[in-house]
């Protein structure tokens, strides 16, 4: 019964972010634990997304550089289009992809072993909330740190495939970036914020939600942080075709 | 003991999907006494406790608790292992109360004292044994003065000498500062030592109350089941230390 399970773990993800909202707007937050998660998972997670942005620039620059150059002696679009390309779909995309890799599943699996232990269930008797004490302050840390790294993300790869471009066809530096200035408008930073802003939130609430349902023993935990990575790269592709859509669709 | 009742349970059921967990449990705790409730593995007892401190709700019928605050030790110490037994035992203090740095650390020492946890106050969870990690887990429920204290298989995993320690924690609670305790478990030492009254679970309900003295005598299939099952567990366990000494 995966769709039935698929439409209860939308229902009840759904319920949770509208409690972690509700915390949030009465500033009802823990700076010091969300200062603990933006580290985690921001300065964990930067390399892996540079080294990942640095092969996507370089990729597309062979892809492109040659043929632009060859077939229409267009090599001077090539920083426009490499430009286009990642700060639009490519860098928030694959930020996501390796945020929801390294940072969603160790959510899950931190969460889970939480809930297989009890120790969810002694928060809850405690009196203290999971959601305003374990998911809000993930859930900030996710909405602060994906755009960040999406932005370092984008300037990684356009300056990967302005320095491949350079060896590839001999292109100018001073070119390459005019092109990148022209063809790159103010309105695709900010649609890059948003989808960043937008699956970081995603990632967070799928892998905290897939958290506090996991029962049984390590074996769940393991299998709740693989669903975490798959419901996130479906849900990051479909959110971001939906933004696309809005802004550039017809 | 006072005839009003801290925590009732009426007509309970509890039902996943066609499978009865709970069929119109229905029983009365009083102030300050230890209940034990006894049963086989899954007959319902730690999920008796669940609905009582409401992590879960009943399919049907009525749960009453009247105290101010309630306690919960789980079968596992569920102590969060980032943090040391002085910041595990304060989280919920920070979390819901108002009380400034050092009203908290000393709500802190003096609820690690009750059950002499005290010398330990800066480890981590992972540098105590699961004796001591209970314990610790007993002093967090504590720090928020509960009047009712739920346990759920404290003994579970425990040596003798440590559970026998844990018992007497959980009498002296009810002599020294009044609470009121619902024991979960199928180790009869520990039901025997520290019950004033003795629930015996089957199939979803009570199907046997008395006190420790009702049970030691009583003829009928329930209590002698367990009785019978206590000395099988004893000879056993004799049998085993004595081959291991040839």
């Amino acid at each position: 019964m995966i769709s039935k399970d698929a439409v209860s773990g939308i229902g009840r993800s759904g319920i949770n972010l509208a409690q972690a909202i509700k915390y949030i707007l009465r500033g009802n937050l823990n700076l010091k634990e969300t200062a603990v998660q933006i580290n985690k998972a921001g300065i964990g997670s930067i390399f892996i997304v540079s080294i990942t942005a640095m092969f996507i620039g370089l990729a597309l620059s062979t892809q492109m550089a040659q043929e632009l150059a060859r077939r229409f002696g267009a090599e001077h679009l090539v920083g426009g289009i490499i430009g286009v390309a990642v700060i639009r779909e490519l860098a928030p995309v694959i930020t996501s992809i390796v945020v929801a890799g390294r940072v969603g599943a160790a959510i899950t699996a931190e969460i889970g072993s939480m809930k297989v232990s009890e120790q969810i269930e002694a928060l809850i008797v405690l009196g203290i909330n999971p959601i305003k004490y374990l998911v809000v302050p993930r859930l900030i840390a996710s909405s602060i740190i994906t755009p960040l790294l999406s932005v370092v993300a984008a300037i990684l790869s356009i300056l990967a495939g302005m320095i491949l471009t350079k060896y590839a066809v001999n292109l100018n530096y001073g070119i390459y970036l005019d092109s990148t200035r022209s063809f790159v408008e103010v309105k695709d930073l900010f649609i890059m914020a948003l989808k960043a802003f937008v699956f970081g939130i995603t990632i967070t609430i799928i892998a905290t939600t897939t958290a506090l349902n996991v029962s049984g023993g390590a074996e769940a935990v393991g299998n709740a942080a693989t669903k975490t990575v798959v419901w996130s790269i479906i849900f990051i592709f479909a959110f971001n075709y939906i933004i696309t859509s809005l802004f550039f669709g017809a | 003991m006072s005839k009003n009742p801290i925590v009732i349970l009426k007509d309970v059921c509890l039902e996943y999907g066609n499978k009865k967990i709970l069929d119109n449990l229905s029983f009365d705790i009083y102030p300050q006494e230890i209940v034990s409730i006894l049963g086989e593995s899954g007959s319902g007892k730690s999920t008796i406790l669940k609905l009582i401190s409401n992590l879960i709700y009943p399919t049907k019928g009525d749960i009453i608790v009247k105290a101010n605050r309630l306690g919960m030790s789980f079968q596992y110490p569920a102590l969060f292992n980032s943090m040391t037994v002085w910041e595990n035992v304060a989280l919920a203090l920070f979390e819901t109360t108002d009380y400034d740095h050092e009203q908290i650390d000393a709500i802190v020492k003096e609820s690690l004292k009750m059950v002499n946890m005290d010398c330990v106050i800066d480890l981590y969870p992972e540098e105590l044994s699961g004796g001591m990690q209970k314990r610790v887990s007993i002093a967090r429920t504590l720090a928020l003065k509960p009047d009712v204290l739920l346990y759920d298989e404290p003994s579970t995993g425990l040596d003798p000498a440590t559970a026998a320690r844990l018992e007497t924690d959980m009498m002296n609670l009810r002599d020294d500062i009044g609470v009121t305790s619902i024991v979960v478990t199928h180790v009869i030492e520990t039901v025997l030592k520290v019950s004033d009254r003795i629930l015996i679970l089957d199939k979803g309900y009570i199907v046997w109350e008395g006190t420790k003295e009702d049970f030691l005598s009583a003829s009928s299939p329930y209590p002698c089941s367990f009785r019978e099952r206590q000395t099988l567990e004893y000879c056993q366990k004799k049998c085993k230390e004595n081959k291991k000494n040839e």
